[in-house]
């Protein structure tokens, strides 16, 4: 039997573990997060897309969009641009384009839907520069061969520079949905990063309750739960049958459903092949055991998918074969770490082919930073027991990700590279 | 409300963050919480009445007890498994033997029964200033509170009696107010 004086100080001795590296950047975190905060609740009220293009330097605005069909093969620069792209199963459109001299740029204002920008010029550039959200990325294909996507809710301006005339053409979302379960334009996709889609289900406006049968097909399941427009205040609850089974709360913020759901907001349980994972996700008033939700604007979408782990480990953490990034489907192709006691990895991008690169840490209570050399872009990490995240894109050899201990090297600590190649 | 909420931030957020630890058992998810739970703050800033700390730490316990982690796509998944249902178990299975280390007990606790526990004997707060903290009944406070220090292997008894609330009138003997919350 334990007592309450050894409860104590068990909880003040992890207290007094707890070294605060910087709360004075945490300040700079929070506005960050609330800019975000903010930039989601416009777009949400915002409601449908704006788009103005303009030439860098110049004073003409191009016309909007609806001024005007696109030509049925467009071309920029005198290049032939891809009339569509495919992102992840959904078909974006080209929409309109605006070429500069050696630099151009598009701002993108926050629309509920994704966009794609690519880009080409006419010189013979080994690489331009494309910078959005105010980061720069080298990338080595300059004729319209590739895209960034700008996720549904954010603003930004994408900039291409190089040597010469250089274009952009944006892509807008089409009406076609990828296979799956769509309900008022919103899809649970039959496939995300290689996990199959096992069951989905909305509910209709005022509705505030859904319920699905499933089964495991393998070792692992995830539930994506999504819920919108409810008064500020209610919760979600999604109960969960089978072995695993529980409950998982949380608020229902949202102005409206997410796009793509399937692809953020999940919990994953194990099972067994066949194993019951029936849910039923429902909206309550208020956090503490409320009556469910009277409201007609109210919907609430669960979708659960196959979340077999790979078996593939690095840092303590199960590393995915496929991730999506940036619009993409990338695959596993190779691990990076130091030998054992090495606090430091990095690894170079490699000739003729974009390589992911994501980080792994296992640190104790060490500061961990993951950098990439070409973005100068760094990630801190403020301990951590188990975490990991991305770095960037690598195209090409001067492109260079890091992942490295500040300080003295904890005993058995961890640190590693994942690197994914396209595979879409 | 006259104090500036970044002044706050470096002045008061590295004891918030500590609570945030004891309630995520993670760095990194410690300071997301607390990160999330400044930014929810941020919105009400103007209109907090009273001690910001103690609203900050209200949102960081509600915020911690009725959230998951959003997994980026691609992202690494935290594995969080959900809460059981058996809340009130105190199987074998569940019990923690006096033996094993209280933290990692404590790691199985649901996440209510965690935050009553980090309030009531970290924070020192009564049961009633737990109450408010959590947004629930006294009795529910108590409710979880047993259920707790059954699954870490403390007579219940010793935490349910509050010296410091006068108006506690429990019996720490009398356990019938230990309905199931399910």
């Amino acid at each position: 039997m334990n007592d309450l004086e050894q409860l104590r100080a068990t909880l003040e001795r992890h207290a007094d573990d707890v070294v605060d590296h910087d709360p004075l950047g945490r300040v700079g975190s929070v506005h960050s997060r609330v800019r975000g905060v903010r930039r989601r609740r416009r777009a949400a009220a915002a409601g449908t897309a704006a788009l103005t293009l303009a030439v860098v330097g110049g004073v003409a605005l191009l016309p909007e969009r609806d001024a005007g069909p696109a030509p049925a093969t467009p071309t920029v620069l005198g290049m032939t641009v891809p009339s569509s792209f495919d992102s992840l199963g959904y078909t974006y459109d080209f929409d309109r384009s605006v070429e500069g001299d050696t630099r151009a740029s598009v701002r993108l204002a926050a629309s509920d839907e994704p966009q794609l920008v690519s880009w080409g010029t006419v010189g013979d550039d080994d690489t331009v520069e494309v910078t959005r959200y105010g980061t720069t990325t080298t990338y080595t294909a300059a004729d319209f061969s590739d895209f960034v996507l700008v996720p549904a809710g954010d603003a930004t301006t994408v900039r291409v520079v190089g040597s010469s005339e250089v274009g952009l053409a944006v892509f807008a979302l089409t009406s076609d949905r990828p296979e799956g379960v769509t309900s008022d334009g919103i899809t649970y996709r039959q496939e995300v990063a290689g996990q199959q889609l096992i069951a989905a289900g909305f509910g209709e406006p005022g509705e505030a309750e859904v319920e699905l049968e499933a089964a495991a097909v393998s070792r692992g399941v995830r539930f994506s739960v999504e819920c919108a427009g409810a008064p500020a205040g209610s919760s979600v609850h999604l109960d969960l049958a089978g072995e695993e089974g529980g409950f998982i709360t949380g608020q229902c913020d949202e102005e409206v459903l997410p796009f793509d759901p399937g692809a953020t907001g999940s919990v994953g349980i194990p099972t067994r092949p066949g194993e019951d994972v029936s849910v039923r996700a429902w909206v309550s008033e208020g956090t503490e055991d409320g009556p469910l939700l009277e409201d007609d604007d109210v919907v609430i979408s669960v979708a659960v998918y196959d979340d077999a782990p790979s078996g593939t480990r690095l840092a303590g953490s199960d590393v995915s074969l496929l991730v999506e990034s940036g619009g993409h489907l990338w695959r596993l192709t190779s691990m990076d770490m130091p030998a054992p006691g090495g606090g430091r990895v990095s690894v170079a991008g490699q000739r003729g082919r974009q390589l992911l690169a994501i980080g792994f840490t296992a640190a104790g209570d060490a500061t961990v930073v993951l950098e990439h050399s070409g973005t100068g872009e760094t990630v801190r990490a403020d301990g951590g027991d188990v975490s990991g995240g991305e770095i960037g894109v690598l195209d090409g050899v001067q492109d260079r990700a890091t992942v490295r201990v500040l300080g003295p090297v904890p005993p058995g600590a961890e640190v590693a590279i994942a690197l994914y190649v396209r595979a879409d | 409300m006259s104090v500036d909420f970044d002044d706050f931030v470096v002045a008061r957020s590295s004891a918030l963050l500590r609570t945030a630890y004891l309630l995520t058992h993670d760095h990194a998810s410690a300071e997301d919480l607390l990160q999330t739970a400044l930014t929810k703050a941020w919105f009400a800033w103007g209109r907090i009445d009273g001690n910001p700390e103690a609203y900050v730490r209200r949102i960081l316990v509600n915020t911690y007890a009725t959230w998951w982690r959003r997994k980026w796509n691609g992202e690494l998944a935290t594995e969080e498994l959900p809460e059981r249902h058996d809340e009130c178990a105190s199987d074998a299975g569940d019990a923690v033997s006096a033996a094993q280390d209280l933290w990692q007990a404590m790691e199985r606790l649901p996440r209510r029964q965690r935050a009553v526990v980090v309030l009531r004997f970290f924070e020192d707060l009564s049961v009633a200033e737990t109450a408010e903290q959590m947004g629930c009944s006294t009795g529910t406070v108590k409710s979880q509170l047993s259920k707790a220090l059954a699954k870490l292997r403390i007579d219940p008894a010793l935490g349910l009696a509050d010296p410091a609330d006068p108006a506690d009138t429990t019996d720490p003997t009398d356990l019938s107010h230990l309905e199931d919350q399910r």
